[in-house]
């Protein structure tokens, strides 16, 4: 795996922090961070069977993210479901595509409002890509 | 980082950032806060983010927090900006995504006394009858159109269906609807996500909360709000849940995609907003509206469940639960103010701020007029709430606006790293407090030590004149998702 995350306290959210050595990994990571904070136990033992296409097109590539997640927020809020994996098929710097893949819970541990962009950003590193998201709990 | 030299002292608790700290600023930014409050406030980004609402178009006066003030996302949470009606803005973000939440009281016929057998009981039954909804839907699952009718008509859709008494309404902030919402406006997804969230109070800082009143500051006016000493009552504090949430996000999006239209430029985009005027400011206030009606709503709803259960467990001796009051402390109004010696229509923003309109003004309701509109301050889980009412100077400082809440000082995080669960239940327990929550982490993250002082905030907007103080209430049950 090429990507990671942490989740750092803020005032009355919580600030996530991603890494990952491609683009596309770095929405593979920001879905892994958010189901994190929705539900700690994530989708272990449970079966992947909720599937979920999603693709969204943004002015640049901070907005990108934070819509992309927002997307995943609005589907795990209305499907009541975890989705822990994204299987990105195309990505570009104003356009993400692919497939979001999780299980059913049977409630969130966290009531997340909203992905905000607040002090986002998307930032190249020197071997790959960063960035930073507040989400508003 | 604001420092402390760069703030005038305008008043024993007022203090004003001038507009030639930052080149872009339109109006001064003014807080209200002790000088020990200040400190804390200067802690955080909660001024910066005040001085970039204080660049918006259209802003009036001043750019205002309130101390129990906090770092937000864009606008800082406990602000207040009033806009021109024609050359200003309207921003998701000075509202929060939380469109409405707000606190409602509930009046008891009963002492504590006489519930204290049975409170056990009352905190187990009321954490079964309202349900947290968190990641699950609630009681009440409507379909679209059920839906439409609850954007549009607010509470009046719910005393139609039977959950509520007529009177309830009088004592609801705009009497539970704002006739600008536009069902139309609010997004199929923003309905889907809170289409069976009704009578749902989510998680986070939302809670019923059972309490007494502990202390009546004023005993007059405590008589024209129908409080006793003693008297036990439930507060409620919950908003639009994800369909709240949804609109907030929508309308963002689409204000940051026209800004450039607009020719306006923003600090940070969470500031994201769209002149009044425009068809997306328009349809965003029609949504937000439909929001806030969604909101008023579903404290009716969940006040219909506290009361099934206040009936269940107490029978006929325990009497009816009387609505004292239901404030918004998330929205923004057309509202009427003097700036400057002139009287004018202006868009009056509050993020965590709660109205507080005087003695004599139209808009409070007829039965508390000549002491003033009801103010509701919840404070940290464990400690005081309080009951104030708006004072004359709410009008001619901030809008016909005061504090919210207590106003947390401490990230979740940091909350949880400080607080043994365990330890925390023994104490409140130890205070004669039962605690019903959905979760330990949830608990530990609304502890006391991460929120302010509640009683030095509402000391400040006492002192400043622009809400009175009538009554302190003390928890005995806690219910939290």
């Amino acid at each position: 795996m090429a990507f990671g995350y942490e989740l750092h306290p803020h005032t009355a959210d919580i600030r996530i922090s991603l890494w990952a050595e491609t683009f596309p990994e770095l929405f593979q990571a920001a879905v892994v961070a958010l189901a994190e904070i929705l539900f700690p136990q994530g989708c272990e033992g449970r079966p992947l069977i909720v599937r979920r296409r999603v693709a969204v097109t943004a002015p640049d590539s901070t907005a990108l993210l934070v819509d992309f997640l927002s997307e995943v927020l609005l589907y795990s809020q209305i499907r009541k479901a975890l989705f822990c994996r994204f299987c990105p098929q195309s990505v570009q710097e104003t356009f993400v595509e692919g497939k979001l893949r999780g299980c059913r819970v049977e409630g969130f541990q966290q009531d997340i409002k909203a992905v905000t962009y607040h002090e986002a950003e998307v930032y190249r590193l020197s071997q790959g890509y960063g960035a930073r998201l507040i989400v508003d709990v | 980082m604001v420092r402390r030299e760069q703030l005038h002292q305008c008043g024993p608790v007022v203090w004003e950032i001038p507009p030639t700290v930052r080149p872009d600023m339109r109006v001064p930014a003014r807080i209200y806060a002790s000088a020990e409050l200040l400190e804390q406030i200067l802690r955080d980004r909660s001024l910066e983010q005040l001085i970039n609402v204080a660049t918006l178009p259209g802003i009036q006066q001043a750019a205002i927090v309130m101390p129990d003030v906090h770092e937000g996302y864009g606008f800082p949470i406990g602000g207040i900006a009033a806009m021109d009606l024609q050359e200003g803005v309207i921003s998701p973000g000075g509202i929060g995504y939380d469109i409405n939440c707000g606190v409602r009281l509930l009046v008891s016929e009963l002492s504590v006394t006489e519930v204290q057998a049975r409170l056990e009981q009352l905190a187990k039954s009321l954490y079964q009858a309202v349900p947290s909804g968190v990641g699950r839907g609630g009681r009440f699952k409507l379909n679209v159109r059920e839906l439409d009718k609850v954007l549009e008509y607010g509470v009046q859709w719910a005393l139609a269906e039977g959950y509520g008494e007529e009177e309830d309404l009088n004592v609801i902030e705009s009497r539970g609807r704002i006739p600008e919402a536009d069902a139309g406006a609010v997004s199929r997804e923003a309905k889907e996500r809170g289409r069976d969230q009704l009578g749902t109070m989510g998680a986070g800082n939302h809670f019923v909360e059972v309490g007494y009143v502990d202390k009546l500051f004023d005993e007059s006016i405590g008589r024209v709000l129908g409080l006793k000493q003693k008297q036990v009552v439930v507060l409620i504090h919950t908003g639009s849940r994800g369909l709240g949430h949804q609109v907030a996000t929508d309308y963002i999006r689409i204000m940051l995609a026209a800004l450039s239209r607009y020719n306006i430029r923003l600090p940070d985009r969470e500031l994201a907003c769209a002149p009044l005027q425009s068809p997306e400011g328009q349809r965003y206030f029609r949504a937000m509206c439909a929001a806030a009606n969604f909101a008023w709503t579903n404290r009716q709803l969940i006040t219909w469940e506290v009361r099934q259960t206040w009936q269940e467990v107490f029978g006929e001796s325990g009497g009816r639960l009387r609505i004292l009051y239901d404030v918004a402390h998330n929205i923004a109004k057309i509202e009427q103010h003097t700036i400057e010696g002139r009287t004018q229509r202006v868009l009056v923003h509050r993020k965590g701020a709660t109205r507080a309109f005087p003695p004599g003004h139209p808009e409070t309701p007829p039965m508390y007029r000549e002491v003033g509109q009801p103010v509701l301050i919840p404070g940290s889980m464990g400690t005081a709430s309080y009951v104030l009412v708006g004072a004359p100077g709410s009008m001619e400082q901030t809008f016909g606006s005061t504090c919210h809440g207590a106003g947390r000082q401490m990230s979740r995080h940091a909350a949880k790293r400080a607080v043994d669960a365990e330890r925390l239940r023994s104490e409140l327990r130890q205070r004669g407090i039962v605690v019903q929550a959905g979760s330990v982490r949830g608990l530990v993250e609304e502890a006391p030590i991460a929120y302010k002082d509640v009683d030095a905030v509402v000391h400040v907007v006492h002192t400043a004149g622009i809400a009175r103080i009538v009554a302190r209430l003390r928890p005995i049950a806690v219910i939290k998702g």
